[in-house]
């Protein structure tokens, strides 16, 4: 009886470790897995934030949007997509297995990511292209 | 919110002179911890950075959910427990190049300089001084700097189960290629 109890414990153990060591060196769920929360198009995203930043921040904050726009600009970590704004667009931070040199100024794309925040443009960080 | 940050970025240094603004949008800031256990390290790629050149004054900012982990649980630490991202959402300094004036930046050529200001993390802001490059390229502007923070100075507390994880002084790298705002 005790010995059955003291391997169980010890499985138990096994099996706990295992698991606490397996989610601490857990990567990050690529987004092209997970649906996104809210599909809107850049444009719609700047005006939602120059209409009311605070309340666009309650909505996006900690969300996966799916944006879809018309590239701006290509810049060292992703792209901006052209909010209909002369300062502010929307920055898409690329997954580094994201392929930036197909992507040209001017070409309309869609992009996964989750908000991050805004400085000038509004951020989404970790962002896989969807389309095309 | 929107007009603060850009009044912040902008009109704050047209207080201080009317010369040239370099800018850039995707300056990389990044940071290392280094422990017995493990090494942590983890970088935004889209930093901004105003650098008024008729003074030498200068301005980062970053987005703390921009910091990118390759381990997804400690970048939910980072964020939820450690830097309270939620309601610190920025780090911002504000700075001035010394001896800004002797550099001519019209003028291909490297520069060793300190630059001296206020770092604000986690809400709390404390005096730094470090020492950097400025590179004058083709009409652009590159900067870099390194310097160590003192975790504890910002108020940032770490748990005793992960404190030999995490160092108690972080190596800060901070760069970017800032190029002349047309206005």
């Amino acid at each position: 009886m005790q010995r059955k109890i003291i391997i169980s414990l010890f499985v138990a153990g096994v099996l706990i470790s295992g698991i606490a060591f397996w989610q601490y060196n857990k990567t990050h769920e690529d987004i092209q897995n997970i649906d996104a929360d809210l599909v809107t198009t850049a444009v719609d995203l700047v005006s939602a934030f120059s209409a009311n930043e605070i309340e666009a921040e309650a909505t996006y904050n900690g969300k996966i949007i799916e944006v879809t726009g018309k590239i701006k600009e290509v810049t060292d970590s992703g792209i901006i997509l052209d909010g209909n704004d002369a300062m502010t667009g929307v920055l898409a931070v690329l997954e580094i297995n994201q392929d930036l040199t197909k992507l040209e100024v001017g070409q309309t794309v869609t992009v996964r990511g989750i908000y991050t925040g805004k400085l000038i443009d509004i951020e989404l960080g970790r962002c896989q292209i969807i389309n095309p | 919110m929107t007009r603060i940050l850009i009044a912040t970025l902008f009109l704050s240094l047209q207080f201080y002179g009317y010369g040239q603004k370099y800018f850039t949008k995707s300056g990389t800031i990044s940071f290392f911890s280094k422990t017995d256990l493990e090494n942590i390290d983890a970088a935004s790629k889209s930093a901004v950075c105003v650098l008024d050149a008729a003074t030498g004054k200068m301005e980062w900012s970053v987005l703390i959910k921009g910091f990118q982990f390759e381990k997804a649980l400690m970048q939910e630490h980072f964020n939820e427990n450690y830097m309270e991202s939620d309601k610190f959402p920025k780090a911002i300094f504000k700075g001035t190049i010394q001896n800004f004036n002797k550099i001519n930046i019209n003028t291909n050529g490297k520069h060793k300089v300190m630059v001296d200001g206020d770092l604000t993390i986690h809400g709390v802001t404390k005096k730094i001084s470090s020492a950097g490059t400025l590179e004058i390229k083709d009409g652009k502007i590159l900067t870099a700097s390194d310097f160590d923070i003192t975790i504890s100075d910002y108020g940032i507390s770490i748990p005793n189960l992960v404190k030999d994880n995490i160092a108690k002084v972080l190596k800060i790298k901070v760069s970017g290629t800032l190029e002349s705002l047309k206005s």
